[in-house]
């Protein structure tokens, strides 16, 4: 029984030594930054999936391909992904007049969401791009004051 | 007891399923006469029915009872600029006409409840920009207390004015199914996919009804 235990405390040692000098490695590499952004990113597009149900999807539809001519598309976008500054002051702002979105055009007026918080607007425009448009991005909150500061009107 | 309880629960079993099969029930308040036909008592039933109204659709048509004559129909109340339940109400009520739109004898009606806004020209756009067809989904507007007032007092849906709601008014997400004798046969909330597939089950049903007449 002895002599096990003496073989098993010898050989976890190394193994052991073996595995934290792959982490230490892994983050030292660089990678580690990087991991810490995907993990933001999953938790952004996690709260937009939320937000979106909530703000968003009863105009927009549930997978954001919109309804007929009415609303456009949020999903495969020409238009959203064209500009993702002026996507977030629409978030926030609302539109009003025409737009054309894959080719169509649409111009019912899309109210303001005036209650959304900045980080809110990161997490529901991050959701969108990410889940709906392929665009593999992450929005920060300091992002959005900024593009908010400086929109039209 | 227990052979009680079953047989119960057996008599109950049969008379749902016998009368799902039949008819649709007729909604709303009724009332029963009773009067003396050739010496015999004979109970004479009125129903609860939609009131007469005159409005105009996106066409600018008058639509009344006479229009939708010999038609079964679906009523709702909508605004054109509602943030709300409406687009969800308009993705629904869109698969209700592409179901049946070839069908002569069904008709769609809804209502906007913001007629101040939602002019004419408005609903046109609003209409043609769904896809819709105004010989079969009329989009109305009209007086709004007479609007409010078919709502509340013909199709038994809420709908009015409250500055506090996000569109400024409150209104009910109803699909009110109105058969050819202006009885209401079905209630649906018409934010709901699964009461929406009700209703399209439900339409065919109705249409039977005169289909044999």
């Amino acid at each position: 029984m002895q002599m096990s235990n003496l073989l098993r405390r010898g050989f976890l040692l190394p193994l052991s030594l073996i595995f934290s000098l792959l982490i230490v490695f892994s983050c030292g590499s660089g990678d580690g930054s990087s991991m810490k952004s995907n993990i933001k990113q999953q938790q952004y597009v996690n709260e937009g999936r939320d937000l979106y149900a909530i703000y968003c999807a009863n105009c927009h539809g549930p997978n954001g391909k919109g309804l007929a001519e009415l609303f456009p598309p949020v999903a495969q976008s020409d238009y959203l992904v064209a500009d993702i500054n002026r996507a977030i002051c629409i978030a926030k702002n609302g539109l009003e007049g025409e737009v054309v979105v894959n080719g169509t055009n649409y111009d019912l007026a899309m109210p303001a969401n005036e209650k959304l918080t900045n980080l809110e607007v990161a997490e529901i425009l991050t959701f969108i791009l990410n889940e709906m448009n392929s665009v593999d991005t992450l929005l920060l909150v300091s992002d959005v004051e900024d593009v908010l500061r400086n929109c039209e009107d | 007891m227990k052979a009680l309880l079953f047989s119960l629960a057996t008599l109950l079993l049969t008379l749902g399923c016998s009368e799902k099969e039949s008819r649709l029930p007729i909604i709303g308040h009724k009332q029963v006469d009773f009067k003396t036909v050739d010496g015999k008592q004979v109970a004479d039933t009125t129903f609860h029915t939609i009131a007469d109204f005159s409005f105009i659709n996106q066409d600018s048509a008058i639509v009344t009872q006479e229009t939708l004559a010999n038609k079964v129909y679906v009523s709702d109340f909508f605004f054109t600029s509602c943030p709300t339940i409406c687009p969800i109400m308009s993705a629904q009520m869109l698969r209700v006409y592409e179901t049946y739109q070839n069908n002569p004898n069904f008709a769609i009606l809804s209502h906007s409840i913001d007629p101040e806004h939602d002019s004419v020209a408005v609903l046109k756009d609003y209409a043609e920009r769904l896809g819709a067809s105004s010989e079969k989904w009329h989009f109305v507007t009209g007086n709004k207390d007479s609007i409010f007032n078919i709502g509340q007092t013909s199709y038994l849906v809420r709908a009015q004015e409250d500055q506090f709601e996000p569109g400024g008014y409150i209104h009910s997400g109803a699909f009110i199914l109105v058969d050819q004798e202006r009885r209401i046969r079905g209630l649906y909330d018409g934010t709901k996919a699964d009461e929406v597939d009700r209703l399209i089950n439900d339409i065919p049903k109705l249409l039977k009804e005169y289909a044999n007449e």
